[in-house]
């Protein structure tokens, strides 16, 4: 339906320098801006946070403290600085989580644009195999497969949790190179010979820039969810401090039954929690951005 | 001028056989089934690489263990391996393949080993049904009301309503599901004492037998709120959000504003037009939804106690127990390809383009 | 033709909010709409077409507003002239498609895909208090046979089995299954091939004069203006800016708007004048001019265009225009007297 849209004559932006292209970024996407603010938070939490907050240590004159000036979370049950252990358990969470977005998106671009590229045979198997992963539950297939293979450094944990993440974001490749494919100047490629490496790495990939940010950062979300679920399950090799211990100790000692417990519990779910919002939230903006189509609205 | 009506079938049987049978070849049903059947055999023999073929496979595990703590000889604790999974160890590779699957077909899962050697098809029985029942309810309710909500949203966006709701539904479906549990527990069992959750492990109520009584029906439904509470909450946000975004593009469409101009009654276009319309790609999620609802329910049953197939799966793989973990494995797939399924002809059956066209 | 107008439109305003200011889509429009006749609304897209037809049937969008006017409407079960503006909801649900049908642009999509057309044709009658589905069918496959679709077959398909003709004839159907006394198309053939917009123009001559409805159409198609309208009714920045018999305004045009619109157009019997298309683009309703909003464009412009706005006066027997020059505009045709069929716009 065309309602007439009156004729708008061109927006005509004020012309502002960086910082208030960045302030008017924040405006139109608070969302966003919160989201990119979280993710940044926890990554430098991750990356320098270990360096300045100490080791918790065990103190029996502090233990199960609420909240106070000293320990802003609270102790536990050993008289350990609770945020101190949010700040060290989430370096190894945050290094899977990040591992498997990039061995993910790697697996993912590669066969989502060889299959487009190449079809017959290959786009078939490679069809089925997503439509494989896709049907079987994600977790159950983890803890299966947690209990054949011992999953102790992160990297292996990683190839694992994106042996089951590659599929969506494979199909949007694949989509997208077959529709870009058509597109004159993938033809003009083509014709001129460039190889096939050269046209997905110069011609395709760069137009989709956005969506392999989207799909990284969802499938960092999954393999979060899919990481903290096998370690409160205790079907990883349990290391040092890790927000998915803090869950399983909880858990198996039975402390998410008392009141005294409660910000050792709650600190490592929120944590989890608001990690995990602010990777989806900042997702989602960057849809809104380069993807206005998308955008929700009439 | 008047149109052409379908293109008159050829007069020869044959060719008529061959147009219907291209017609079953193309359906969509066709495809669906053709699609699950593959799934489940791929299923299977990917269990069966594992658990033979791997290096360190289960099998040679168990036949170490009976070795070394029964004092077996070798040939003995095969034996005793290839009765647990009711395949032949010392035939050739081909032929334990097909043993393996025929067994299977047949329902014959292996005994369990850590439960006293009952088979594994019994536990099966026993708990997965608790399982579908509870994953089942919550996954309905969540949708059902997150449709509700969504459209709702969607009718009044942009109000504090629609705000607010979005901001709680999307952090709730970023929550991972199975951390629900933690919060249910702490808020209704011990902040606000709702629930004796403590005590409330189990199915039902121990001291009742199940019987097709009020007593008994509303003891399973209270032992399953807090779940079944879990899969909604985990679940509506995503519900909500897909159906807010769905229904405003087809709040969009000529077709609502032509309804209106028709002079169609409002409940009449909320309900088949919008709501129809608007629900339609809700259903092929729905159908990938049920996978990863079994999956957390894994988790979720094991911090409720709730008796499902997700606490024996966690306890098999806990004692070593391959049979009954292969099986509850391959019950657990087979059942989501099942709801897959179901879903797929559900939606085949809603939307018109899909039943009769060719694909989506 | 009656003398009591069977719809009457009234210094009817609509503005929309946007984020600058209201844009006044539709500005002080005033024709009326008699029994039988048929009104083509022209002009280019952005000009107030579709927002005034939308308005007719109060089905504008969230963000639009009448601001003012009266759309009286006479006729069927209403001896007297009501206010549409003022229906309460039942009324209005009562009155559209019962009264008023309107046949939407994108007809492609005007149909709801889940439901067959037999179903939306029964609950179009339903809605309608009409509960004898077997007369209900009977009537909409006399309708879909007038409108040349196999009735059968259209009646128990679904809408994506259907071509775009097809649909657009099912869509025409279902406006006359409760015999309105006003049928609005919104831009009817756009969307489809040459020869299905041929169909469409004969079908709908023939079941207007059988069944005795007014029309009227928006269109940016003047050859089909020229072929089925009584009247025609130029819009140009929300405004009507000349009004009257198509003979009239297409030989003898009395506003430099309309002069354009017809030049701009290429000449189906060959062609003899060449293309001219209209210099720049509308103006901004939010702001508009305080002259003649066509003046920026028009090469008859005078200082005076940009100061004072011209009124809408008659300017001929039955033919008005909004121009302080329309005098000085160069006649096209002298006689008055040939078919609508040959007229060379």
């Amino acid at each position: 339906m065309t309602t007439a849209t009156p004729s708008l004559a061109p927006l005509s932006r004020p012309r502002s320098g960086r910082l208030g292209g960045l302030w008017k970024a924040i405006r139109q996407h608070p969302s966003g801006a919160i989201g990119l603010f979280g993710v940044t938070f926890f990554l430098l939490m991750a990356l320098i946070g270990p360096l300045i907050v100490p080791v918790p240590r065990v103190n029996v004159q502090a233990r199960s403290q609420p909240p106070s000036f000293e320990h802003i979370l609270g102790t536990d049950n050993q008289g350990k600085d609770i945020a101190a252990q949010i700040v060290h358990g989430s370096r190894p969470v945050i290094t899977v989580a990040v591992l498997t977005g990039l061995i993910t998106t790697a697996i993912a671009i590669t066969l989502g644009a060889l299959a487009a590229f190449w079809g017959g045979l290959f786009d078939r198997v490679v069809n089925s195999a997503a439509n494989f992963v896709l049907t079987i539950p994600y977790l159950v297939a983890m803890t299966v497969l947690a209990s054949f293979i011992r999953l102790n450094s992160p990297v292996t944990q990683a190839l694992i949790l994106s042996l089951w993440s590659w599929p969506v974001l494979m199909r949007t490749v694949r989509a997208q190179v077959l529709s870009l494919r058509e597109r004159e100047y993938v033809e003009a490629a083509v014709a001129l010979n460039l190889g096939t490496p050269h046209i997905i790495f110069r011609e395709i990939l760069p137009n989709m820039a956005s969506y392999i940010a989207i799909s990284m950062i969802l499938a960092m979300t999954s393999a979060i969810y899919a990481q903290i679920a096998l370690i409160t399950l205790g079907l990883v090799p349990l290391s040092d401090m890790n927000w998915g211990r803090m869950i399983f100790i909880a858990r198996t000692t039975g402390a998410i039954y008392l009141t005294d417990t409660v910000w050792f519990i709650l600190s490592p779910v929120m944590a989890i929690a608001l990690f995990q919002w602010s990777l989806v939230t900042l997702a989602r903006s960057i849809e809104d951005v380069f993807n206005p189509r998308l955008r929700s609205g009439a | 001028m008047v149109d052409a009506t379908l293109p008159a079938a050829p007069p020869n049987p044959i060719g008529l056989l061959r147009n219907r049978l291209e017609r079953i070849f193309k359906s969509y049903l066709f495809r669906s089934l053709t699609q699950a059947l593959f799934t489940v055999w791929l299923v299977l023999t990917v269990t069966f690489v594992l658990i033979r073929m791997m290096p360190g496979s289960p099998v040679d595990i168990l036949v170490d263990r009976l070795v070394s703590e029964q004092g077996l000889t070798r040939e003995e604790a095969l034996a005793q391996a290839a009765a647990m999974f009711s395949v032949d160890f010392n035939a050739p590779i081909h032929e334990q393949y097909f043993q393996y699957v025929g067994n299977l077909l047949r329902g014959d899962l292996g005994v369990s080993i850590s439960s006293t050697n009952t088979p594994v098809i019994e536990i099966i029985a026993r708990f997965l049904p608790w399982t579908l029942f509870s994953v089942g309810l919550g996954l309905l309710i969540s949708f059902v009301l997150g449709l509700l909500i969504g459209m709702i949203m969607a009718y009044w966006r942009n109000s504090i309503f629609d705000v607010a709701l979005s901001t709680i539904a999307s952090f709730l479906s970023s929550i991972p599901s199975y951390l629900l549990p933690i919060l249910l527990i702490y808020l209704i069992g011990v902040q606000w004492k709702l629930l004796p959750v403590a005590r409330m492990r189990g199915t039902y109520d121990p001291k009742l037998t199940p019987a097709f009584t009020i007593e008994f029906i509303a003891s399973v439904l209270l032992y399953a709120a807090l779940p079944v509470l879990t899969y909604v909450l985990s679940q509506i946000g995503h519900w909500a959000l897909s159906m807010k975004n769905s229904t405003l593009s087809v709040l969009g469409e000529e077709y609502v504003n032509a309804a209106h101009a028709r002079g169609l009654p409002q409940r009449r276009i909320l309900i088949a037009y919008v709501g129809r319309n608007a629900s339609l790609p809700l259903f092929t999620q729905l159908a990938l939804s049920v996978g990863s609802v079994v999956g957390g329910a894994i988790i979720i049953e094991l911090f409720f106690l709730y008796q499902g197939i997700g606490i024996r799966l966690f306890e098999a793989i806990g004692a070593r127990d391959y049979p009954l973990m292969q099986g509850i494995f391959l019950m657990i797939t087979l059942s989501t390809v099942l709801a897959n399924l179901l879903a797929d002809l559900l939606y085949s059956q809603l939307d018109p383009r899909v039943r009769l066209g060719e694909s989506k | 033709m009656s003398h009591q107008p069977v719809l009457s439109i009234q210094n009817l305003n609509v503005e929309y909010t946007a984020r600058r200011g209201k844009v006044k889509a539709v500005r002080d429009v005033s024709f009326d709409v008699f029994p039988g006749e048929t009104v083509a609304v022209i002009g280019e897209s952005g000009c107030g077409k579709t927002t005034l037809a939308l308005a007719l049937v109060r089905l504008l969008p969230r963000s639009a507003k009448i601001a003012g006017g009266k759309v009286l409407f006479q006729g069927g079960n209403y001896s007297t002239p009501i206010d549409v503006l003022r229906l309460n909801q039942s009324q209005l649900r009562a009155f559209r498609w019962r009264n008023c049908a309107m046949v939407f642009q994108s007809a492609l999509n005007a149909l709801n895909p889940v439901l067959k057309v037999s179903a939306q044709v029964q609950e179009t009658a339903r809605a309608h208090g009409e509960h004898d589905a077997k007369q209900i069918e009977e009537r909409a496959l006399w309708l879909f046979q007038q409108v040349r679709l196999d009735p059968r077959r259209v009646y128990n398909a679904y809408p994506h089995e259907l071509s775009g003709g097809m649909r657009q004839r099912v869509l025409l159907a279902l406006g006359l299954l409760l015999d309105p006394q006003v049928v609005i198309l919104d831009e009817p053939t756009t969307a489809l091939d040459v020869l299905t917009q041929r169909t469409i123009i004969e079908v709908l001559k023939r079941l207007r004069d059988e069944m005795g409805f007014a029309l009227i159409f928006i269109s940016h198609d003047l050859s089909m203006a020229a072929e089925l309208a009584h009247r025609i009714v130029t819009m140009y920045a929300g405004k009507v800016v000349e009004i009257g018999q198509v003979n009239e305004v297409f030989y003898r045009p009395k506003h430099p708007y309309t002069l354009g619109l017809m030049r701009a157009v290429p000449n189906l019997s060959g062609g003899r004048a060449e293309l001219v298309s209209i210099q720049g683009s509308p103006p901004d309703l939010i702001d508009p001019p305080r002259g003649c909003p066509f003046a920026p464009r028009c090469s008859y412009a005078q200082p005076i265009c940009h100061e004072q706005p011209p009124p809408l006066e008659m300017r001929a027997t039955d033919h008005a225009s909004a121009c302080h020059f329309w005098d000085r505009l160069p006649v096209l045709r002298e006689s008055s007297e040939a078919s609508s069929r040959e007229v060379n716009p």
